[in-house]
């Protein structure tokens, strides 16, 4: 099968990898905050991964991986010139944009990239744009350059302040809220749900600021028809995939979501990723050793 | 044979894996009948001149004829005879409900047990599959029209299916990596292998149809895209009924806590029967508890049993009469010791400070008043609650259609339920886009679907290659007693349709009608049907499917009790165009 070659593969900072594929439909499709369902060989799990960037002339789409557990570390393993299985997009409803004034995006985790398409969008739309990205130290920022030309202003933070502030994308909201006393209408966040979680908590308070949230759960099929990413919001159950994956971050059950919903496969999560590193390093040696023979 | 040697002859059984030993694996449950067996069951059917089971199949599958094939050995003509009305008999054997179908209505039923019909079609399927004597896929000359379809279940195959047959280019266009639909992605391994269905999907692919997998419709494309970027002539629309209900009780979205779609969904199609050989990991329990009644609640009590549970409960609403579920399904779950709480529902699902189920609590039902459906609706107890242990629960209480194309689709009528509406033959409120198969209907069965996919395929033609209906002159019946209302005649479909009225005022007895081909030298039979008593006024329809496409002349021959001729009409036209 030729299909869903990868045509390149960057290693940013360690950990996380920017993929470019070639799937015309997609490409041509693909709004911003829009995703797609990935199935690395026949025995991988299906797992929803946001698009970064497309481009429809050239029929190609990029995405950013965070490696983490057993199909995102196989990811890790693939080489330009690999195939996936399976992918399925464009997914979900594209973000809510508009001309809102001055938004301000923050970004975390895989976030840091995923919130590119959507500041791009928002400042071809007229808006204000300050987009802060997150990260646990220096090494792992990424993506600030690009943001430069996307942005009018960009906010770097580490957890442990070896580049930009230090602490987390709240504080800094914090305190452009309360100090700064700047006016902000819209926010929208993407990362981890815990991250999402207290930036919501902050902007229910401080007024109810409009803050839209992309919510990861966990997914099978990705067009509504298992449940599985389902989460309580407004007192309704919605699905991430069919009615988000943004949605309202002040609607969000959120205590649910994040240790109810999506700590069902800890155990298997854990088991998987040590079943897998040894064929991962097996599969590591198989590569190296065919493009010996290659060269040889 | 004669008819009474016929009726001594016993019920074949399907030899099955033992209960003990297959509630703890995932091969098929039956073993299929040996050859001696499949001949020994066909003999007991007795032929009959009017056979009621085939009007109890949706498809009209020309039973007594492809038992009488059996009955010969000839395994293989029998396997094409049912193809000639149904494209999937090895699925069909497997998974239709027969006795509510062809086996409800065999005559044999009436004293003891019907004719086997569902187990000889899957022998007679399974035969030519596994002898691989498959007839090579005609070549039929493109007609140079291009069709969408929209999901690889039942009805979107069986409509790829005909449509390759007259020519036209086809396309399925799948959600998931892997065609079948439910077949694949809901229906477990043990009560039907995939590779049966794999097989079925090789074949429509050897005969052209193309499929594209990764492809949700209403997203990479909408369906008007498929007429105006990629020049489709029709779309068929059979995406089935994929959207969970959920019981909206406390609890539900506790862990552990599985619609029964996600459930088959991660142990079928991503294969977490086989974790960790495949990735996907799926929650086991000890104490499973189903909610439901229907064939998703017992395949997903049974798959719970092989995934060793030690206690799998079914709770269900009503009365075990009542359940939808196929008989042999219920009767195998119970062999396999799943148990049943019938006439109970939950009413709340308990969990521990992690978020994890721990309890679900149910209240007692009671058959009260029958409701519309005729069935005894059941009225909860007040005060009547049971609690079960549990740390698995899996919601089977239903599907309702998905919206994903019908939202992206703003023109496409549906209902109240979100069904789309369409005519009887398909068609739905959008010009050249039809509809059928689950999304249609609601969660039904898979023939049902595809008898829609197969009327879809007719309408497709009709509409695309318009054919005047012609009532030729020389197709009619002299005026007296009888009268042809209409004749239509579908060249292309080969299917020919004829209604007859009695324009006398007295009542008819024992009217024969027979539709033959008329070679030069012999005639052969396309249908008979006896009207025992015909009033004034009555008028009757006669379907005559697949008419010999290379045939000229058509014959119809009408007789009346004492076998006197009433009318022989040559028709000379050229009907074919
Ligand atoms: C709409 C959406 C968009 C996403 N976009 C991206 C993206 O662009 N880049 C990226 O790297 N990741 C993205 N994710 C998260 C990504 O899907 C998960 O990291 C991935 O499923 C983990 O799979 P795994 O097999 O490698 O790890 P697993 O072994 O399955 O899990 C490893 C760890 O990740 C957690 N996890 C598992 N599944 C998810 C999930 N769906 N969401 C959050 N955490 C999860 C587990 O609890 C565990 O702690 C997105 C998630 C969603 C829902
Ligand atoms: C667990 C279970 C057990 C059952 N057991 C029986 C049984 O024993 N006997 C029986 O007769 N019936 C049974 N049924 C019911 C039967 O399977 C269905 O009635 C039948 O499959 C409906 O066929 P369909 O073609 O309409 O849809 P489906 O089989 O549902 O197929 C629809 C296909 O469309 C695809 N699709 C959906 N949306 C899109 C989109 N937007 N773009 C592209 N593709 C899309 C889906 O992925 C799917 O592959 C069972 C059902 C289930 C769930
Ligand atoms: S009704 Fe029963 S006995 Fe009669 S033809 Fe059909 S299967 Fe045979
Ligand atoms: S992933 Fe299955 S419904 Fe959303």
């Amino acid at each position: 099968m030729s299909k869903f070659n990868i045509l390149k593969k960057e290693e940013f900072v360690p950990n996380f990898y920017k993929l470019d594929i070639k799937v015309p439909g997609i490409a041509k499709k693909a709004k911003a905050g829009q995703f797609i369902l990935v199935m690395v060989d026949e025995h991988s799990e299906k797992i929803p991964l946001t698009l970064l960037d497309w481009d429809e002339e050239k029929g190609t789409i990029s995405f950013i991986v965070q490696e983490l557990g057993l199909s995102t570390s196989k990811m890790a393993f693939m080489e330009e010139g690999d195939c996936f299985y399976s992918i399925v997009g464009p997914l979900g409803e594209p973000a809510y944009l508009d001309n809102f004034g001055t938004v301000v995006l923050g970004g975390g985790c895989y976030g840091v990239g995923a919130v590119y398409p959507i500041a791009k969008k928002l400042k071809e739309l007229g808006n204000i744009v300050i987009t802060i990205i997150e990260a646990k130290n220096e090494n792992l920022l990424y993506y600030e350059e690009e943001y430069k030309t996307v942005s009018d202003e960009v906010i770097l933070v580490t957890t442990d302040g070896s580049k930009g502030e230090r602490g987390h994308i709240y504080d800094i909201l914090d305190n452009m809220i309360e100090v700064q006393k700047r006016e902000i209408d819209h926010i929208k966040v993407i990362g981890c749900n815990v991250m999402m979680s207290k930036v919501s908590k902050l902007t229910k308070e401080k007024g109810g600021i409009p803050t839209y949230a992309t919510v990861t759960t966990i997914m099978v099929d990705g067009t509504g028809m298992c449940g599985s990413c389902r989460l309580s919001y407004d007192g309704k159950t919605k699905f991430a995939c069919v009615d988000g994956p943004e949605f309202d971050a002040h609607k969000i059950d959120w205590e649910e979501l994040i240790h109810v919903r999506n700590t069902s496969y800890i155990t298997e999560e854990t088991l998987g990723l040590q079943n897998f590193s040894p064929e991962c390093r097996s599969l590591a040696k198989f590569l190296e050793r065919t493009k010996e023979e290659e060269t040889s | 044979m004669k008819s009474k040697e016929r009726m001594q002859i016993p019920f074949t059984d399907m030899p099955t894996q033992p209960p003990q030993v297959r509630a703890r694996n995932f091969r098929e449950v039956p073993y299929g009948y040996s050859e001696e067996m499949a001949i020994q069951e066909a003999n007991r059917c007795l032929n009959c001149k009017k056979p009621k089971c085939v009007d109890g199949c949706p498809v009209r599958v020309p039973i007594p004829e492809f038992i009488a094939l059996v009955q010969e050995g000839k395994f293989l003509e029998a396997a094409w005879k049912i193809k000639e009305r149904n494209v999937l008999p090895a699925v069909c054997g497997r998974v239709c409900p027969q006795e509510s179908q062809c086996e409800g209505l065999c005559v044999r039923g009436k004293k003891g047990r019907s004719v086997g019909i569902g187990n000889l079609e899957r022998f007679v399927a399974d035969y030519e599959r596994l002898t691989g004597q498959v007839p090579e896929p005609e070549r039929v000359r493109k007609n140079g029209k291009k069709v969408a379809i929209v999901g690889s279940g039942p009805s979107g195959l069986t409509t790829a299916g005909d449509l390759i047959q007259q020519g036209y280019e086809v396309t399925v266009y799948e959600a998931f990596h892997l065609g079948g639909g439910v077949l694949v992605y809901g229906i477990p391994e043990f009560r039907l292998p995939k590779s049966v269905v794999q097989y079925e999907i090789q074949n429509l692919e050897n005969a052209g149809v193309k499929f594209v997998y990764d492809s949700v419709i209403g997203r990479i494309r909408g369906i008007d895209e498929l007429f105006t970027e990629d020049g489709y002539d029709a779309v068929y629309i059979g995406v089935g009924a994929g959207l969970p209900v959920f019981m909206n009780i406390p609890g539900e979205n506790l862990q552990g806590v599985y619609s029964a779609n996600e459930y088959l969904t991660r142990s079928n199609l991503m294969k977490a029967y086989l974790y960790p050989k495949y990735n996907t990991p799926l929650l086991t329990g000890k104490n499973v508890v189903v909610v439901g009644g229907g064939n998703v609640a017992m395949d997903s009590a049974r798959t719970a049993l092989r995934l060793d549970a030690d206690n799998v409960h079914i709770v269900y609403r009503r009365s075990r009469e009542q359940m939808p579920a196929r008989l042999e399904e219920i009767h195998h779950a119970e062999e396999e010791g799943v148990q049943f709480k019938l006439l109970s529902n939950p009413v709340e699902i308990m969990g521990d400070e992690k978020g994890r189920i721990e309890s679900i609590r149910c209240q007692r039902y009671q058959l009260g008043e029958p409701d519309k459906s005729g069935r005894a609706r059941p009225v909860p107890i007040d005060g009547d609650y049971f609690v079960l242990n549990t740390d698995l629960i899996i919601i089977a209480i239903g599907n309702k259609a998905n919206p994903l194309i019908t939202m992206t689709t703003p023109d496409l009528e549906v209902n109240k339920w979100g069904n789309i509406v369409t005519d009887e033959m398909g068609r739905t409120s959008k010009p050249h886009v039809y509809a059928g198969g689950d999304i249609v209907t609601g969660a039904a069965t898979v023939i049902s679907a595809m008898g829609a996919g197969r009327r879809a395929a007719t309408a497709i033609h009709e509409d695309l290659f318009p054919q005047v209906e012609e009532t030729p002159e020389s197709f009619g019946v002299p005026k007296g007693s009888l009268e042809l209302k209409h004749a239509a005649i579908y060249p292309n479909t080969v299917y020919l349709k004829l209604n007859i009225i009695n324009i006398s005022d007295k009542d008819l007895d024992q009217v024969k009608i027979r539709v033959s081909h008329v070679h030069e030298f012999f005639e052969t039979t396309m249908l008979e049907k006896t009207v025992p008593r015909w009033s004034p006024g009555e008028e009757h329809e006669l379907d005559c499917p697949r008419i010999d496409k290379n045939e000229k002349e058509y014959l119809l021959t009408i007789n009346d009790l004492h076998g006197k001729i009433m009318s022989k009409i040559i028709v000379a036209n050229d009907v074919k165009k």
